[in-house]
């Protein structure tokens, strides 16, 4: 039995996301935890006095009781603002259809995605997910959802064209960000455009970086020796298999790339997850959803 | 294409070039080896230095592209060559009048044959005959045969035969362009003799017709030739035989040459030598002796006309091309005795000898001059064989030392008894000269009186006339007063005579007595230019010359250039069998590059330069087969691609094959508007619109028709056109007097109508009156559009007190009527309308063009959008 991968990822699949300042509720009023709190005395609502906590929020009684601080609070919750941006850059339509090697990071991302905004609206988030193409700055393009159900329309949308978006489809509209915050920002990209995503780090509190790679670009396995790799958009850079076999140092590179991708995110207190075709469905649920 | 004149000039271009295409020729067979290409786009992350050349390989490259890379690299290499070919020009066959001047001195003939010259002169004629009118002579004479047809050509050619005489064809051309006055073409058809030629400066004619030159030459480059140079008499009158010296000269002096020379008098051999000469020997000289008893056996006198006819055999007849020059003809007598000149020497010739520069003269006129420093003593029979004497003293000598007049006296006394041993029964002539300007006159008089009186009495004693004879004028006035003619200066001023003729006419005795030295002085007031002709004009007179080139040719003459006996009329002239110039027999040619343009046959012409120049090479033939070459294959290519990728689309898509089917249905010819005229009732038969829509064309935009359209009645050909013009308003009206409702349709639909000839606007309103009647006939005023729409005009001009009306319908005119015919004025002679003539051609073409615009724009200007341009041009 062959394990399930982020092909066959669905926005149904899974569970909630985990997010550092949200927990599961049965209200489902949003997945963000609001920082009103009042005394309770609800003993769900209790918890162990720590230092910094309210004084007006310590049961006093309960100390008189057994002599120990506990603080009765009641949280609310409120809509998280979550913005899902995904890079379409030409790159992230690698590898094509012709080279018939499974599907393309532009699927993967699409998937995810739609995934985590099916997530989110389910929660009562509110969610935008909007296209970076082209050489801008930031994203330009926004795909129109306002609903879960939305999002499984577009699902099947895309599924029926392949997972092919192109900037010029009439799914997408006009957005500009306009310095706007959002709470949570999800970056699908496999960040090989010139252009740095680090300024989108100012637009929200946390940001999710999820490094959408093709397994091939991953794993040189699939390599051939005598066969010539090169890249369009650096027009002398042309190796042959055989090169980038030599002694690993393609796979040195690529871990390094991605350590240091790691590093600036958790730097600017966000989240980086690499994510290929061959990442399990379990390891990416786990990673965001447990 | 003659391959002779064909000329590459390969450079450094070339040789890039060839390495070039030898490089692309690899590179057509080199391709990348082929390998698979995968676009991986995180090796931008890869500091990696690139990877090395791809390996190559050879393949077969595609053969018919390869081959016409192949054709069009080989092209363009040749090109690089810089091939060229020695320029011909076709020759114009708009000349009307063409000369053919036939060369046919004796250099001509060198190994050629008469009928080979003959059958190349009827080439140039036959070339010539269909374009020009055609005019020939020889170098014979100077009579111009007009010639039709090929057979006049071979009955004047059958006359010809090549003559002795040299030709100079400077003053021979001169004389003939003289006669025939003006001529488009000259062909000359002549040998490149350097004798012949140099005289001649055919490049300042050139600038006033063409001039060709026709080559006749034998095919051998190296010719040679022996000749008779020279043949003199050297023996003396008493001998008993005659010595000649016979100079035998060769050109191109090699191996050794034996041969003879033979003298005959008519057709006898009178005498013979053999000759030889060594290797690069040039001349030999041989003595040949006549015996004159063999002279007289045969009845050859010793006259001095009488001819001896020189003959050269030379036994290797190959070094002897040339036959005239083998044949040298002298006078019997040799070199002729004429002058006595009897003087004594006064010191060195030049600068003290008085007598000096008179001998000269007397040379360049031809004379043989004897001198002598006295009288002989002695009675001789041979002095007088010298039909002059010249006497020159009166210096301090005696009269007996020069002057002969007991010569004279003792030969007339044997005169008159009638004395058998004289050989020649007349008395010479004598010029009695004083020897300087302080001669002593009286001893001059003296010897006067004793020659004219031949009396022993008056020699031996001074006539008493002679007495007071001190001074030249004295001595003037002694001639006088015996009876003497006076000879220069005038009959009032006898001091200015330079001579005095003594004239007894029936015993044939003349004598000159000058009163003047002949020699130069700024006394006597003869210079030395003056001297010759001096002495020619007395000698001219005295009967010594027949002409004034008479004595020049005391020898058996060798006429240089023939033309000069052109306008003597003697048939019987000597000349015909004159001796061969030296200049003809040896051979030299004139350098290419002075000759004028060569005719080549078949009507081309080589240009021969200018001397010392680069003949002229014309690349424009090999220029145009290489474009030639090169756009074929370029439009193969193109052809052969775009037929294989159309197939290859409908192929792929066979919907397209439909768009192919119907493309040429859109395939349209450039709709053409053109302006023309269309005219109604006109006698166009003497109509010519040309230089009309020349001027249209020039001054406007508007491209015009010359061809006009022309229809007796109104029909719906005519009225398919845009303007009408009608020669008169009758012309408009059908049986009934009313027009035409198709015409009434054409005017409402925007048609212009043109009427001439309107007597008044009522001859037409009745006609007009399906028209919109209100606005009707005004007459153009100054300011209406027609005078500015194009020229600016101060007004239409009237004919005969009548104007130019216009109809105006839908807010524009559409009727113009003209009071006379502008349109005759335009397209024929303006003589049939005064008004037109005093019209003028430009007015009436200012008005045409201004009418057309309002045809064509209406009142253009009118239109806002215009304005700017129009502000733009008035300021």
């Amino acid at each position: 039995m062959t394990l399930a991968t982020l092909r066959e990822l669905q926005p149904q699949l899974g569970g909630e996301p985990r997010f550092p300042f949200t927990k599961a509720s049965p209200r489902y009023m949003g997945s963000a935890r609001l920082n009103l709190q009042r005394p309770s005395r609800m003993p769900a609502s209790s918890r162990k006095y720590l230092h910094g906590d309210p004084v007006h929020l310590i049961d006093w009684r309960a100390y008189a009781r057994n002599d120990q601080l506990i603080i009765r609070e009641q949280r609310d919750e409120a809509s998280t603002k979550v913005i899902i941006c995904i890079d379409l850059n030409d790159t992230m339509n690698w590898p094509e259809a012709d080279l018939q090697q499974g599907p393309s990071k532009q699927e993967i991302a699409l998937r995810v995605a739609l995934h985590l905004a099916f997530s989110h609206f389910k929660k009562g988030d509110i969610v935008k997910l909007v296209v970076w193409s082209g050489p801008n700055k930031e994203p330009t393009q926004i795909l129109r959802l306002s609903s879960a159900t939305d999002v499984l329309k577009i699902f099947d949308n895309l599924r029926s064209q392949k997972f092919h978006l192109e900037p010029t489809s009439n799914l997408l509209s006009p957005y500009q960000m306009l310095g706007q915050k959002f709470d949570q920002l999800y970056l699908l990209s496999d960040v090989l455009r010139e252009e740095s995503f680090t300024e989108l780090f100012a637009n929200a509190k946390v940001l999710t970086l999820l490094h959408v790679l093709s397994s091939l670009e991953w794993q040189l396995d699939w390599l051939k020796q005598d066969v010539c790799y090169f890249d369009e958009q650096i027009s002398k850079k042309e190796f042959l298999g055989s090169t980038l076999l030599q002694g690993g140092r393609y796979e040195k590179r690529m871990q390094e790339w991605s350590k240091g991708l790691r590093d600036l995110c958790v730097s600017h207190q966000g989240q980086y997850l690499l994510l290929t075709d061959k990442t399990s469905l379990r390891e990416y649920l786990d990673q965001l959803f447990s | 294409m003659d391959f002779s004149a064909f000329q590459m000039q390969p450079g450094p271009t070339s040789l890039v070039t060839v390495g070039l295409f030898l490089a692309s020729l690899i590179i057509w067979w080199l391709v990348r080896k082929k390998r698979l290409r995968i676009w991986l786009p995180t090796l931008r992350l890869m500091r990696m230095e690139s990877s090395q050349l791809p390996k190559l390989r050879f393949v077969r490259p595609p053969i018919l592209f390869f081959l016409f890379f192949l054709l069009a690299s080989a092209a363009l290499t040749f090109f690089t060559f810089r091939p060229s070919q020695t320029l011909y020009q076709s020759v114009e066959p708009g000349h009307r009048q063409t000369h053919i001047f036939l060369d046919m001195s004796p250099s001509v003939f060198y190994d050629l044959d008469i009928e080979a010259y003959r059958s190349q002169v009827r080439e140039v004629y036959e070339y010539y005959q269909t374009s020009s009118s055609i005019t020939l002579n020889s170098s014979h004479s100077d009579e111009i045969f007009q010639v039709e047809k090929t057979e006049d050509v071979n009955q004047i050619l059958a006359k010809l035969q090549p003559h002795r005489a040299g030709l100079k064809l400077g003053q021979a051309i001169h004389s003939i362009l003289e006669k025939i006055g003006k001529t488009d073409r000259l062909v000359i058809i002549s040998d490149g003799d350097q004798f012949t030629w140099s005289d001649f400066n055919w490049q300042y004619l050139e600038s006033k017709f063409e001039i060709l030159y026709v080559p006749i030459r034998s095919q051998t480059n190296r010719r040679s030739n022996v000749f008779i140079e020279d043949v003199r008499n050297v023996s003396q009158a008493d001998e008993q035989s005659l010595i000649w010296e016979v100079e035998i000269e060769r050109i191109h002096a090699a191996e050794a040459l034996t041969g003879r020379v033979d003298v005959l008098a008519g057709n006898d051999s009178l005498a013979g030598s053999e000759w030889r000469m060594l290797p690069n020997q040039t001349s030999v000289t041989v003595r040949v002796e006549v015996f004159r008893s063999q002279l007289s056996t045969l009845g050859v006198g010793n006259e001095q006309d009488e001819p001896l006819t020189w003959r050269l055999n030379v036994s290797n007849s190959a070094a002897n091309r040339a036959e005239l020059d083998n044949e040298f003809r002298t006078f019997l007598s040799g070199a002729k005795q004429d002058i006595l000149l009897i003087s004594e020497p006064q010191g060195e010739m030049f600068l003290e000898d008085p007598v000096h520069h008179l001998r000269i003269a007397l040379e360049i006129l031809g004379f043989d001059v004897k001198r002598v420093d006295r009288v002989p003593e002695e009675m001789d029979a041979e002095y007088f064989d010298f039909p002059l004497w010249i006497v020159s003293g009166g210096t301090t000598q005696s009269m007996s030392d020069f002057c002969p007049d007991p010569l004279i006296s003792r030969r007339f006394e044997k005169l008159k008894t009638g004395d058998g041993l004289v050989q020649n029964p007349r008395l010479p002539k004598v010029w009695l000269l004083p020897m300087s300007i302080q001669a002593n006159y009286q001893q001059l008089c003296h010897c006067f009186a004793s020659l004219v009186e031949r009396d022993p009495q008056v020699t031996k004693r001074l006539p008493l006339y002679c007495e007071d004879v001190q001074v030249r004028d004295q001595y003037i006035s002694v001639l006088r007063s015996l009876g003497a003619k006076q000879i220069g200066g005038r009959v009032d001023r006898l001091v200015e005579t330079i001579a005095w003729h003594w004239n007894e006419p029936n015993i044939e005795f003349e004598l000159l007595a000058f009163t003047l030295p002949l020699y130069p002085s700024q006394v006597t007031g003869i210079n030395y230019s003056q001297l010759p002709l001096l002495v020619r004009s007395l000698a001219e007179w005295m009967g010594f010359l027949k002409d004034k080139t008479h004595r020049q040719h005391h020898s058996w003459p060798r006429v240089a250039d023939i033309s000069q006996f052109w306008q003597q009329n003697d048939s019987d002239a000597y000349w015909q069998t004159s001796n061969v110039p030296r200049g003809e027999s040896l051979f030299r040619d004139m350098e290419s590059g002075a000759l004028p343009k060569t005719w080549r046959g078949m009507g081309s012409v080589a240009y021969q330069p200018a001397l010392g120049l680069q003949e002229e090479l014309d690349p424009r033939p090999w220029i145009d087969t290489f474009l030639f070459i090169i756009i074929v294959l370029v439009g193969l290519e193109g052809f052969i691609v775009m037929t294989s990728s159309l197939w290859k689309l409908i192929r792929k898509k066979k919907e397209y094959i439909v768009f192919l089917l119907v493309f040429p249905a859109f395939w349209n010819e450039e709709s053409q508007a053109d302006v023309k005229l269309n005219l109604l009732s006109y006698p166009v038969n003497r109509f010519s619109a040309e230089t009309l829509a020349r001027d249209v064309v020039s001054r406007t935009s508007i491209e015009m028709d010359g061809q006009f359209l022309h229809e007796k009645l109104i029909n719906d050909k005519l009225l398919g056109e845009g303007w009408i013009w009608a020669s008169r308003p009758e012309a408009l009206l059908d049986s009934n007097g009313e027009f035409d409702p198709k015409l009434i349709a054409w005017l409402k639909r925007g048609g212009f109508l043109i009427v001439e000839n309107l007597q008044s606007p009522q001859q037409m309103d009745l006609p007009l009156g399906r028209l919109a009647r209100d606005e009707g006939w005004k007459t153009i005023p100054p300011d209406h559009e027609i005078m500015r729409s194009f020229h600016l005009l101060d007004s239409l001009p009237g004919c005969q007190d009548r104007l130019w009306y216009g109809y105006n319908f839908d807010d524009r005119i559409a009727i113009i009527a003209s009071p006379f015919s502008l349109l005759e004025g335009l397209l024929m002679e303006m003589k049939s309308n005064s008004c037109v003539a005093q019209l003028g051609r430009e007015r009436a073409t200012r008005i045409f063009i201004n009418i057309l615009m309002v045809a064509l724009a209406t009142d253009y200007k009118k239109d806002q959008i215009h304005l700017p341009e129009i502000l733009k041009r008035l300021r």
